[in-house]
């Protein structure tokens, strides 16, 4: 069951991966972006990553993409066809293949013939019961950290007087 | 179905009252800004100072309530954390002082200034405390964050956005290098506590491991080797310190300093005192580099900030001699560097923008020819904590460099200790130089006496003051630092 649906989603994903490179709409592009990464959601929720997936979902989906959107409207980037390709395709075909090769090898001779055990479950309960024990601490440091974001990105927006 | 409850861990909020203290005055200061848009730069400053001193007060407080971990191992309470605490909010006190001339002269937001001061204290002091590698990155990055905005503060000017944009870019790059140390680290050990890290090194590897803990501790020391600007991982230092403005560098210089040196410290005489024979050579090369080139491109420099800048490279390196002793003597030696190298540091800067004027237009050299006939107390000030930071005797740096290099001698460093005497040396000269022309030379072109603000010359004050006091009598600041070198050392 799980192999078929891993099977619809990944095909799914290709497909949206392929289109976002090939399209010359920069807003399609963003869309089948937006595809492709509710895939690895989707997966990661296959693999009983259900926290990753739904973190997937928050912040690829809700932030980064809306993100990028906005970004397009806001400073009236060209909206439509227009070229944006840098004609370094060779260059990047290399990279990325490089990439997907080594990642494959890496992810095959590390966990090759190896199953989940569907039995065992990580729910977010668990990993928000570390956090609040555990790691109580930095949980905290962190919306100190926010906070510095914050004033430091009013600080340097703000117009002068 | 039942559920485990939760087990809330060992809570001593003694170990983290400081920085509370220090967020909500943060957070109080910059309501205030908000909600009262002509609330005067004065009570705002008043404000951050008595939090810097509640800051103080709960640090010392928390030193009498022994010393251990708390909120599950990710934070120490112990002597040395305190020490250093109380460094940092010394010297961010004497950089609220200095800053508020800035504030008034440059018309700069002052909620802003000092919240984002108290926040990067707090980052820094919690660096001092951590004891766990997570809390530790997040700490670094909320005071570095803190001072990628204060160094782009004069956003007008071009060198300020130069300058804070490195920062910003390399200093990314730093805290991915010190992000992926710590991954590899747990992947090697299976913790991020130094206890943990500790405890799994002394029972000894599983094979296959070694390699991810070797490159993990190799990543960790790049990333703090950025943050106290060691070679060659400093190359932001020059023009970071010349675009922030005066009173920003001279904070910036002493607590990332005090912050980075805390945790190589405190992993290293902890965490990873196991590798000691594997990390020594690595420091000892690094030291090597520092210390010669931070003292020989020195003298090149005609901009008093830039001359600055490397010599705090050339004193990262003799800090670097601290650790690499790896006793007790090296410990409390670079506790007691750190302390004096902070108070002086921000007392230079505090004069340097006093010199500097609107604009902060006159920071050459020849500036600063026959500054005594304009600025006398300036240019005392200046030439005392210049002798102090060229480690001449009877000053705080003397002591500092003396100590530090006996706990070398003691470890059997004594090649590194000639190199580093030769650099100290070298060193001597360049400030000498600023000090010749400061007394002996004419002004060439301008008689006009500047218009000096009061806390900046009060900064000076305290700096002198420091650098005099314990030059002549540094018992009891070494003192402390040896009991609170002690904790590392069981």
């Amino acid at each position: 069951m799980h192999q078929y649906v891993f099977v619809v989603i990944g095909v799914l994903m290709a497909i949206a991966a392929v289109r976002l490179v090939t399209t010359k709409n920069v807003v399609h592009g963003a869309l089948y972006l937006l595809m492709v990464l509710a895939g690895a959601a989707a997966i990661f929720i296959l693999l009983l990553a259900e926290f990753v997936g739904w973190v997937q979902v928050l912040l690829y989906i809700g932030a980064v993409v809306v993100l990028l959107l906005f970004g397009l409207m806001l400073t009236r980037a060209p909206i439509g066809r227009t070229a944006l390709d840098n004609q370094s395709r060779a260059l990047a075909a290399l990279v990325a293949g490089a990439i997907f090769a080594m990642t494959s090898m890496v992810l095959v001779r590390a966990f090759d013939g190896q199953m989940i055990d569907f039995s065992q479950t990580l729910t977010v309960r668990t990993l928000g019961g570390v956090l609040f024990t555990k790691y109580v601490l930095p949980f905290e440091v962190v919306s100190v950290l926010l906070l510095a974001a914050l004033v430091g990105a009013v600080v340097l927006a703000k117009r002068d007087e | 179905m039942t559920q485990d409850p939760l087990v809330i861990p060992g809570v001593n909020l003694w170990a983290i009252a400081p920085e509370m203290v220090m967020v909500a005055g943060a957070m109080g200061i910059l309501v205030l800004g908000a909600g009262f848009k002509k609330s005067h730069p004065l009570i705002l400053m008043a404000g951050a100072l008595a939090t810097l001193l509640g800051a103080a007060i709960a640090a010392i407080l928390a030193l009498g309530q022994g010393s251990g971990f708390a909120f599950d191992g990710t934070i120490a309470m112990d002597g040395f954390a305190g020490f250093l605490k109380l460094v940092i909010i010394a010297s961010a006190a004497v950089s609220v002082l200095a800053g508020y001339d800035y504030i008034q002269r440059e018309r700069a937001a002052a909620p802003e200034y000092l919240g984002l001061l108290m926040l990067a204290t707090t980052g820094m002091m919690l660096m001092a405390a951590a004891a766990d590698l997570i809390t530790v990155f997040l700490a670094l990055e909320t005071f570095s964050l803190a001072l990628y905005v204060m160094a782009a503060f004069r956003r007008q000017r071009l060198d300020s956005q130069e300058g804070a944009f490195k920062y910003f870019l390399s200093g990314s790059f730093a805290s991915a290098f010190f992000l992926y140390g710590v991954a590899l680290t747990y992947g090697g050990t299976g913790t991020t506590r130094l206890e943990g890290i500790a405890t799994s090194l002394s029972e000894g590897l599983k094979p296959g491991t070694e390699v991810l803990v070797f490159s993990g501790l190799a990543l960790l020391l790049v990333g703090l080797a950025f943050k106290v600007a060691a070679v060659p991982f400093h190359m932001w230092t020059p023009d970071v310190y010349q675009g922030a403005p005066a009173p920003v560098t001279g904070f910036m210089a002493a607590g990332s300093k005090v912050a980075g040196f805390a945790v190589l410290l405190r992993a290293l005489y902890t965490g990873f005192h196991e590798l000691v024979t594997d990390w020594q050579p690595i420091l000892i090369a690094l030291a090597l580099i520092t210390m010669i080139f931070g003292s020989v491109v020195a003298v090149a420099q005609t901009n008093v900030k830039r001359m600055l800048a490397y010599s705090s490279i050339a004193h990262s390196g003799f800090l670097l001699i601290g650790v690499i002793a790896a006793n007790q003597r090296g410990l409390s030696g670079a506790l007691f560097y750190l302390g004096s190298y902070s108070f002086v540091i921000v007392g230079s800067f505090a004069v340097i923008y006093a010199v500097g004027r609107a604009g902060e237009s006159r920071v050459e050299l020849n500036d600063y020819r026959g500054l005594w006939n304009r600025q006398p107390f300036m240019a005392v000030a200046l030439a005392v904590m210049l002798v102090s930071l060229a480690g001449v005797p009877p000053t705080a740096g003397f002591w500092a460099k003396l100590e530090v290099f006996l706990a070398a001698v003691e470890a059997g460093q004594v090649p590194l200790v000639v190199a580093a005497l030769l650099s100290s040396v070298v060193a001597v000269f360049f400030y000498l130089r600023v000090i010749v022309l400061m007394f002996l030379q004419e002004e060439e072109w301008t008689k006009e006496v500047p218009d000096t603000g009061a806390t900046s010359g009060l900064a000076a004050a305290v700096g002198l003051a420091v650098v005099a006091v314990l030059g002549v009598y540094p018992t009891p600041l070494l003192d402390f630092a040896r009991q609170a070198s002690l904790v590392l050392f069981r």
